[in-house]
């Protein structure tokens, strides 16, 4: 059964078809045909702006290639186009940075959407190029930064919005999301910046907690953040 | 306490129509199913409609990720989840495929056919009997639509299901599309297939439109109305049923405004009435 597994992988997602032996290959392929059709109907309308902004066939041939050598891993079905962004992330980002900003972009907007409604919905990500200015296919592609911008991406009734916080807001974000309690946040940070002004700090912390878009607790530090810089 | 049990005919909920359904005064619906893969862990927009349709209807859960005879070990986590949510769902069962939906490491959010022999019918039902045995729910599993025969496949398929339910001592989500798109795409005869299965295990019916790629090639694609043949061969079914199981309709591409869902399923009611009737 193992390996009648891999041979069906092989045929569905390798580029060039690993044919079983004595299937006729029309049917073999509607199998294909199926499978990736339906994962890109999904990832490209959950990455519409990053699809229209590749263009098709180079966006196809990222796709043909993330399932070749990596594929869902995931039950959920709008995590399919979160994890092929995370793909893309480390994939074309030499390549093409301003497109793996947008994928990422509107991936994490899937993940504002959908998520649980016990947690906070709050995502951040760190940008080079202003991606949340994007709002349509006749948008004019942004020029890269001077200096990254950081959002905060959250749900507020059922709404997905951005807010621009200011990067040691978001390395401080950075640090409770990875666990750490928020005196040895502002402690790690301290050694980064020898002003640091923890008042100041603590108190947009505050205030985004006061919004919801964040919680601070010393013993359960917020795990809900989707970082990359 | 879990609510009334399914019955009637019911609709897939899909977000395309969700809103307007679970706002409708009127609909044909009584029950309504759900993919926990959509659901599951899911906030905002959805978990709304979702309750709104948990208010309003029975609701039955159908997953689309079981890989109940896949070689992967069953991941717990999941099930965990999934069994909490089964509960906040106050479903009677629970249904999913019998096909593979893992292959080697990846999800292929798809439902692919099983190698038709004896051990995938022991990998199979040992794997369902725990699945059911941890949810801690009666289980039903749904027959697929298939495009090829599996390397090493020696049973005819209907024996094979039949062996699978009576195995794992579990129920049959009878999904009659699928048995006539098979019955073309392998040129057997539906109504032998159906009256080799254990009816009296059906405890749902699944019906939907297919496409027609070829004289004998259609594709299970959720994607049309009814046809007419496969309306013939539910009706063929619920003559030999005791009792008609809750039906589900269901549109899952393609789909049109609500009015004509409900259109459907109306006449889908009344084609079940009348079969029953005549039996």
């Amino acid at each position: 059964m193992q390996e009648l597994e891999q041979a069906l992988r092989d045929l569905v997602f390798k580029r060039d078809p690993a044919w079983l032996v004595g299937i006729a290959k029309e049917r073999q392929l509607v199998y294909r045909r199926l499978i990736h059709n339906n994962l890109y109907d999904v990832i490209i309308s959950l990455l519409p702006l990053t699809y229209h902004f590749a263009g098709a066939e180079k966006f196809r041939q990222w796709i043909a290639t993330w399932l070749e050598e990596q594929g869902p891993k995931q039950r959920m079905y709008w995590m399919i186009p979160v994890e092929f962004a995370a793909w893309l992330m480390e994939n074309i980002v030499s390549e093409n940075l301003l497109l793996a900003e947008l994928a990422h972009f509107e991936a994490m907007q899937q993940c504002a959407e959908n998520a649980p409604n016990t947690h906070l919905s709050c995502k951040l990500g760190i940008y080079y190029h202003s991606v949340h200015l994007i709002s349509d296919e006749n948008s004019t592609l942004p020029l890269k930064l001077e200096r990254p911008i950081f959002l905060l991406i959250y749900r507020a009734d059922e709404t997905v919005r951005w807010l621009e916080i200011e990067p040691q807001v978001a390395q401080l974000l950075a640090k409770l999301a990875e666990g750490a309690s928020l005196k040895e946040s502002l402690d790690s940070l301290s050694e980064l910046y020898a002003d640091l002004d923890r008042a100041y700090l603590t108190a947009q912390l505050a205030g985004l907690s006061h919004r919801g878009l964040v919680s601070i607790s010393e013993t359960h530090p917020r795990d809900e953040s989707a970082v990359y810089s | 306490m879990a609510k009334n049990r399914p019955s009637g005919v019911g609709i897939g909920l899909r977000l395309q129509f969700a809103e307007e359904l679970v706002s409708t005064k009127a609909t044909n619906a009584s029950f309504v199913e759900i993919a926990p893969e959509n659901y599951l862990g899911v906030g905002g927009y959805r978990a709304r409609l979702l309750a709104m349709a948990k208010e309003r209807w029975p609701v039955v859960c159908h997953g689309l990720c079981g890989d109940l005879a896949g070689a992967a070990p069953l991941d717990q986590e999941y099930l965990t989840e999934l069994k909490q949510f089964l509960r906040d769902a106050d479903v009677h069962w629970y249904s999913d495929h019998l096909c593979y939906t893992h292959l080697a490491g990846v999800e292929t959010h798809d439902l692919i056919a099983l190698p038709l022999h004896e051990g995938a019918v022991r990998r199979a039902a040992k794997r369902i009997r725990e699945v059911q045995s941890f949810l801690e729910l009666p289980m039903a599993i749904e027959n697929v639509s298939a495009y090829m025969r599996m390397p090493g496949s020696e049973m005819r398929e209907e024996d094979f299901v039949a062996a699978v339910v009576r195995e794992a001592d579990c129920h049959l989500l009878l999904d009659i599309n699928n048995v006539y798109v098979n019955s073309i795409n392998f040129g057997f005869d539906a109504k032998s297939y159906v009256d080799a299965l254990p009816l009296e295990r059906v405890l749902q019916i699944h019906i939907a439109g297919h496409h027609r790629e070829s004289e004998d090639l259609l594709i299970d694609t959720h994607g049309a109305s009814i046809a007419d043949p496969v309306y013939d061969l539910l009706c063929y079914t619920l003559r030999k049923m005791a009792a008609v199981p809750p039906i589900l309709l269901e549109r899952d591409s393609n789909i049109p405004p609500l009015i004509e869902i409900e259109q459907e399923l109306e006449t889908l009611r009344i084609c079940v009435e009348q079969c029953h009737a005549r039996a």
